[in-house]
């Protein structure tokens, strides 16, 4: 079946959206313009501006529309503390079951040598720059529990290293091969309890 | 082996041994794989709703880790049906950590990529698989990483048709002397260096050749290095050899972390 041409357009726009196939698509784009133009212009408007204003906290690359997050910006919290994790959704995870109060660094994926991810893809070079500012005390690695996350982690754990800054990485609780994303917040907070010291060999 | 297969050549393989060699995302949840298996070679699977938390393929499709797939379908991409550890991988989960680290982990990257580039669909390696296996054990026992990846380098050139000339003079068959200097023209072999005025007549030795001391040649071969020298010769020499075969796309663990053990 073919649509008029903007119709069309919306409906494979609106396809791009995770998990949004044709169908669903469809469906969205018939309710928008049928039913509920109000949010339909609502939805368009508050797109538009976020996509002109919001962008990477310049601290530590979560989506933010000021210059540095609300984290990175909020004087209760420690800024010689950060926890490193691949995902904005893993510091959602550890803002809402956890008691965690340092920073963070979103990292935004993990080492992936194959896919020619190496360390300057994943921040590692502006992070390497905020260590050798000197005011990080404490490095937290929360990186997934898999091959990939233990590479990143072991990386990073090598930068720290060098600089003589104290290193944790949390294990205890986190399932191997899990993302922290899914993992529920009690485990998640028993695995911040209970993260060790990083050797290096 | 478990194997059933029809006219349609649609195949239904049970519980191989396979190492994963490289994951990438397809649609929201599923996984597209490639794995080096026993029996079959490299091949192509799809893991559906592999990212899933419920799946039952979650945690396990893990490179560098022994496991035993299941898959039907046919053509260049297979549906995996079963994922499992092996006994020795529930070992290595039950200790609680990562064998692999470091420049190891970045080592066994490599071989992860080399074969990628060098195996095609379906095209089964039974004796490289258990090279590769060898490999990876001795790489995270940590023993010389370099020694490691020159032998598995020679093994795969050797099992996929670019076999190295390691023993003889290829210009009057005379065997390796240890203590001569020989150069070695890619794609032919050694030439001991009194043929270098003949030689560099018709080859452009920058290019493709090399210059080796026949004990790197004989170390090679036997698989086993003495000194500093002979398996740095030996890098050179695999380099660029590697770089003949795979064309103008280099290698992205190499650039990427520009270490000197790759
Ligand atoms: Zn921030």
């Amino acid at each position: 079946m073919s649509y008029s041409p903007l119709i069309g357009q919306l409906i494979s726009a609106l396809k791009r959206l995770p998990g949004v196939g044709q169908k669903s698509a469809q469906r969205m784009a018939f309710y928008l313009l049928q039913h509920d133009k109000q949010a339909a212009m609502q939805i368009s408007q508050s797109l538009a501006s976020a996509i002109e204003q919001v962008g990477e906290c310049s601290k530590c690359r979560v989506l933010s529309e000021s210059e540095l997050c609300e984290v990175c910006n909020n004087p209760k919290r420690s800024q010689q503390q950060v926890c490193i994790v691949e995902s904005p959704s893993d510091v959602q995870a550890f803002e809402q079951s956890t008691h965690y109060s340092g920073r963070y660094f979103v990292l935004m994926g993990h080492l992936s040598p194959l896919d020619g991810i190496g360390p300057h893809e994943i921040g590692l070079d502006i992070f390497a720059s905020q260590l050798d500012a000197g005011d990080i005390t404490e490095v937290i690695l929360a990186t997934n529990p898999t091959v990939e996350g233990e590479a990143t982690a072991h990386y990073i754990s090598e930068m720290t290293k060098k600089r003589n800054i104290k290193t944790t990485r949390i294990a205890h609780g986190v399932p191997i091969g899990g993302e922290l994303e899914y993992v529920n917040g009690s485990t998640l907070s028993h695995a911040l309890d209970g993260r060790s010291i990083v050797s290096v060999d | 082996m478990n194997i059933s297969n029809n006219l349609s050549g649609y195949q239904r393989v049970h519980s191989q041994p396979a190492y994963i060699l490289h994951t990438q995302a397809y649609q929201n949840t599923s996984l597209i794989i490639d794995a080096f298996t026993a029996n079959f070679g490299r091949l192509r699977f799809v893991a559906k709703g592999a990212k899933r938390l419920k799946s039952p393929f979650a945690g396990k499709l893990q490179v560098f880790t022994p496991l035993l797939l299941s898959w039907s379908g046919k053509g260049d991409l297979y549906t995996l049906t079963d994922a499992d550890f092996t006994t020795s991988s529930q070992l290595l989960y039950l200790h609680g950590q990562q064998p692999l680290r470091g420049s190891v982990l970045l080592s066994c990257y490599y071989l992860n990529e080399i074969l990628l580039r060098f195996l095609t669909l379906e095209d089964p390696h039974p004796e490289l698989f258990y090279y590769y296996v060898d490999a990876l054990e001795n790489l995270s026992m940590k023993k010389n990483i370099e020694s490691v990846l020159r032998v598995f380098e020679k093994r795969l050139l050797q099992e996929t048709g670019y076999s190295l000339v390691l023993n003889c003079d290829i210009n009057t068959g005379e065997p390796i002397d240890a203590l001569k200097m020989y150069h070695y023209i890619l794609n032919e072999g050694p030439h001991s260096i009194a043929y270098e005025s003949e030689l560099s007549e018709r080859c452009n030795p920058e290019y493709d050749g090399i210059q080796v001391l026949g004990k790197t040649l004989l170390e090679l071969e036997r698989g086993s290095f003495s000194n500093r020298q002979t398996l740095k010769q030996a890098k050179q020499l695999m380099r660029a050899v590697i770089a003949l075969h795979l064309g103008d796309k280099p290698l992205k663990t190499r650039a990427l972390f520009q270490s000197t053990i790759l």
